[in-house]
């Protein structure tokens, strides 16, 4: 027992928190005069160096690792910052405020008010209408259907939706609403094609929430005397709330970002949309805008799409942070 | 659990037997220090008679060990309530023995002799090891169907117990001197009778113990008998 | 006017689970302002029987049943049922504490809310005459709009008794109250179902057959489906009739 004791009193003596491998240290700290077995200790420090290098390098290794995989969006951030910072800030905040305050005037100079207020609306319109419908798809889905054919051909369908290119919605709403429907190009036939685009997405993350709250949550409900359709109103949606919130704010970041699908079916405009369907329906948007102006052999206004990128992920950043934010600090409250 | 609890009572069970042990030594011994009025036999009995008593203090400590620990129910609840009051009985008879032993050591002292030959004194010795024996091995082993026997003893030792009583009394009307000896034979008999008492309540305890239906014992209980209950 | 003998009367009953045959031929009552314990091995279908009481079976697809279960002297399975009136009247309390994720005043009023109850006076009395019945008012009464997940285990169970008592159900029905929680909780939550008991029937199914004997007044043996025996628990506890139930109790066997 003693002997033990002194050996757990000496090991502190001997070894030290992060020996470095080549044992350089070990001259530093007070030798073990009083450890029996000497021999024993040393041999076993020198195995313990090894494992400690082995372990220091792949420490390093990982660290590399995530600075190669982090470093892509640094790097985007840092360009943009350069370049698009000064095109909207330049000579100060005032002209930042400008920029985003006003149209796009003769020549295309000018802020870009257009085309935040048309992605606004167009995302408004898309979060009209993809939300409930899938919401409430995901709804039925999981608390009214049996598992079996039906639900599993509409979770398939909604996972090919989801991995459907953007362009091919773009088509899709070109052929169908634009051509088909006939309700021509604008913000209506844009943002409905940019709603079916969210609708697997806010599908699924809805379905994953909701088959997060535990059964006996809607058992206690029911056994209360409720019924389905109150339980699931306001139990299970209640509890499934911030995952849903959560899904379909990131659906809003995705989408705000696409260009594709508007390509053939929102049309463009130097002003704000002011109706529904029709000439005055057509839309400026972010994206495009960034497109047009990068493509355009104007110089000032390669400029300004870098300013516009700036502004566009300034916006999904945003969305992202509060998306984080509710799903982090919301779901705790969930037992 | 069930084996852990079924050794816990095996080995109160196994105290239980050497108590009986004892007992019926005791018994028989008590009955030879008075046939012979003999110190030596009467001082065996005493230390008989403690060390019963320490086993029985032992086996109530164990059975309340045993309920507190294993919280047992049912059949195993009442074999070990059965066996705590069992060990009361045992003691209680050995108390017995000890008495006629204490007497023994009184006759000695005043140098009284006997004025008969000892006829059914032995005889109630021995049935009352008998029907201890019969009871206890209800008690250790479950078998309860020597138990009807015991009443027929029972009957039988009532009526020898009446006879002597009568014939103690012829024998005091007809001679005033043998009047402590003759009361001694009287005690010693009671103290038997006694005894073999105790041992009934033993086999009523087996009764509950086994079928967990209480049933008392005795012709005297079911009117079968003229004799009252002692 | 229906006159019934016991509130609750099982005659004859047998469930399944698509071809799987759970309790066979079932048949017994439950002592009114008592607590019966439904005890038996793990699997045994204690909680098929409580959960075909308050018709919580029917949610599932496979499920099938015949005989009959009468709640004051009404067969519950009948076409005329309400099974919603027949949940307000018979209350459940579940093996882990499940409160809504809302404040614990929330969760005391949704029950009466959803029979009716608007007022918000008397909702907040019944909210504090719950609570006081779960022994839990006095803990809680300073932070009603706390969410109720932030209690503890044992409070939560008693949150989740309070709100099943919030609609005031002549009958409770627990399966395994307290068998997720620690032994001091579980203790207080034993002796806060033993005074619940003047005032409500209480059903209780248990794998702990020391409890079902510290708490229960009656109790049922379930083994493999079958009513092996029931009686008194004091008889039970003392001289069992069937040797299956003497094996069980003792720890011979499940």
């Amino acid at each position: 027992m003693r002997v033990r004791a002194m050996r757990k009193q000496a090991k502190p003596l001997s070894e030290t928190p992060e020996t470095p491998p080549d044992g350089a240290g070990r001259a530093l700290h007070t030798g073990s005069p009083s450890t029996p077995g000497k021999g024993t200790v040393f041999s076993k420090k020198r195995v313990r160096s090894a494992r400690m290098m082995k372990d220091s390098l792949f420490k390093v290794l990982l660290a590399v690792i995530s600075v190669v995989i982090v470093l892509p969006f640094f790097l985007i951030l840092l360009q943009l910052a350069s370049a698009g910072l000064g095109e909207v800030l330049g000579s100060g905040l005032g002209q930042g405020i400008q920029f985003i305050d006003t149209n796009p005037g003769p020549g295309l100079r000018g802020g870009i008010l257009n085309s935040i207020v048309g992605s606004i609306a167009l995302s408004a319109l898309a979060g009209a209408v993809g939300i409930p419908v899938s919401v409430l798809g995901a709804v039925y889905i999981n608390e009214y259907t049996r598992p079996g054919r039906v639900k599993n051909a509409i979770e398939f369908g909604a996972d090919v939706l989801a991995g459907i290119p953007s362009i091919v919605f773009g088509a899709f709403g070109l052929a169908l609403l634009v051509g088909g429907l006939g309700f021509g190009f604008g913000l209506f036939s844009g943002g409905v094609t940019l709603a079916f685009m969210m609708i697997p997405t806010i599908l699924r993350t809805t379905e994953e929430a909701l088959r997060a709250v535990p059964v006996s949550l809607r058992e206690a409900s029911l056994a209360l005397g409720a019924t389905k359709w109150t339980t699931t109103w306001k139990v299970t949606i209640r509890a499934a709330f911030p995952g849903i919130v959560t899904g379909v704010l990131l659906a809003f970041g995705r989408v705000i970002g696409e260009t594709a699908p508007l390509l053939f079916t929102s049309g463009n405009s130097l002003g704000e949309p002011t109706s529904l369907f029709g000439p005055g329906s057509w839309v400026a948007a972010l994206p495009y805008t960034i497109y047009l102006y990068i493509s355009d052999p104007r110089d000032y206004l390669k400029a300004k799409a870098q300013g516009t990128a700036v502004i566009l992920l300034i916006i999904v950043l945003t969305v992202d942070v509060i998306a984080n934010y509710i799903s982090r600090k919301v779901t705790r409250r969930l037992v | 659990m069930g084996t852990l609890l079924e050794k816990y009572i095996a080995d109160i069970g196994k105290r239980l037997e050497k108590m009986q042990e004892l007992c019926g030594k005791a018994l028989l011994l008590a009955m030879d220090a008075f046939a012979s009025i003999d110190v030596s036999l009467a001082l065996e009995v005493a230390e008989m008679a403690d060390e019963n008593e320490e086993l029985s203090h032992k086996v109530e400590e164990n059975v309340i060990e045993t309920i507190a620990r294993r919280q047992p129910v049912a059949g195993d609840l009442r074999k070990l309530a059965g066996y705590l009051q069992v060990a009361g009985n045992l003691y209680r008879i050995g108390r017995h023995a000890n008495k006629i032993a204490h007497i023994v050591k009184l006759a000695d002292g005043l140098h009284l002799q006997h004025f008969k030959e000892l006829r059914t004194l032995p005889f109630l010795a021995q049935q009352s090891k008998t029907t201890l024996d019969i009871a206890m091995k209800a008690v250790l082993t479950g078998d309860l169907s020597e138990i009807e026997e015991l009443e027929k003893l029972e009957s039988v030792t009532d009526k020898e117990t009446e006879d002597m009583f009568e014939e103690i009394v012829e024998y005091l009307r007809k001679d005033q001197t043998i009047v402590r000896m003759a009361l001694f034979y009287i005690l010693v008999g009671r103290y038997y009778e006694r005894a073999a008492d105790h041992a009934m309540m033993i086999a009523e305890r087996a009764i509950y113990m086994v079928t967990g239906h209480r049933q008392k014992l005795g012709l005297a209980y079911k009117e079968a008998s003229l004799h009252p209950p002692h | 006017m229906i006159t019934w003998t016991n509130q609750i009367e099982v005659h004859d009953l047998n469930t399944w689970f698509g071809s799987k045959h759970i309790l066979k031929g079932i048949s017994c009552y439950f002592m009114d302002n008592a607590v019966t314990a439904i005890m038996g091995p793990s699997g045994c279908g204690k909680s098929t029987l409580l959960r075909t009481i308050n018709r919580l079976n029917d949610m599932i697809g496979n499920f099938r049943m015949t005989g009959k279960i009468l709640f004051e002297g009404e067969d519950i399975y009948s076409a005329e049922a309400s099974v919603y009136e027949l949940r307000k009247r018979i209350g459940m309390v579940f093996q882990r504490p499940n409160p809504f994720p809302m404040s614990v005043r929330d969760n005391i009023k949704y029950g009466p809310k959803l029979h009716g109850v608007h007022d918000e006076d008397q909702l907040d009395k019944i909210v504090e005459h719950s609570l006081r019945r779960a022994a839990l008012w006095d803990e809680v009464k300073d932070e009603l709009d706390a969410p109720a997940p932030n209690l503890s285990g044992g409070q939560q169970q008693r949150l989740c008794i309070a709100r099943a008592l919030s609609v005031d159900p002549p009958v409770l029905l627990m399966d395994e109250p307290v068998s997720s929680l620690d032994p001091i909780s579980a203790g207080k939550i034993e002796e806060l179902i033993v005074t619940l008991k003047e005032d409500y029937t209480i059903i209780l199914v248990t794998h702990n057959v020391q409890q079902a004997f510290r708490v229960s007044d009656q109790a049922a043996f379930l083994y493999m489906g079958e009513l092996v025996e029931f009686d008194e628990t004091s008889h039970i506890a003392e001289a069992p009739s069937d040797p299956r139930t003497e094996a069980f109790i003792t720890g011979r066997i499940g």
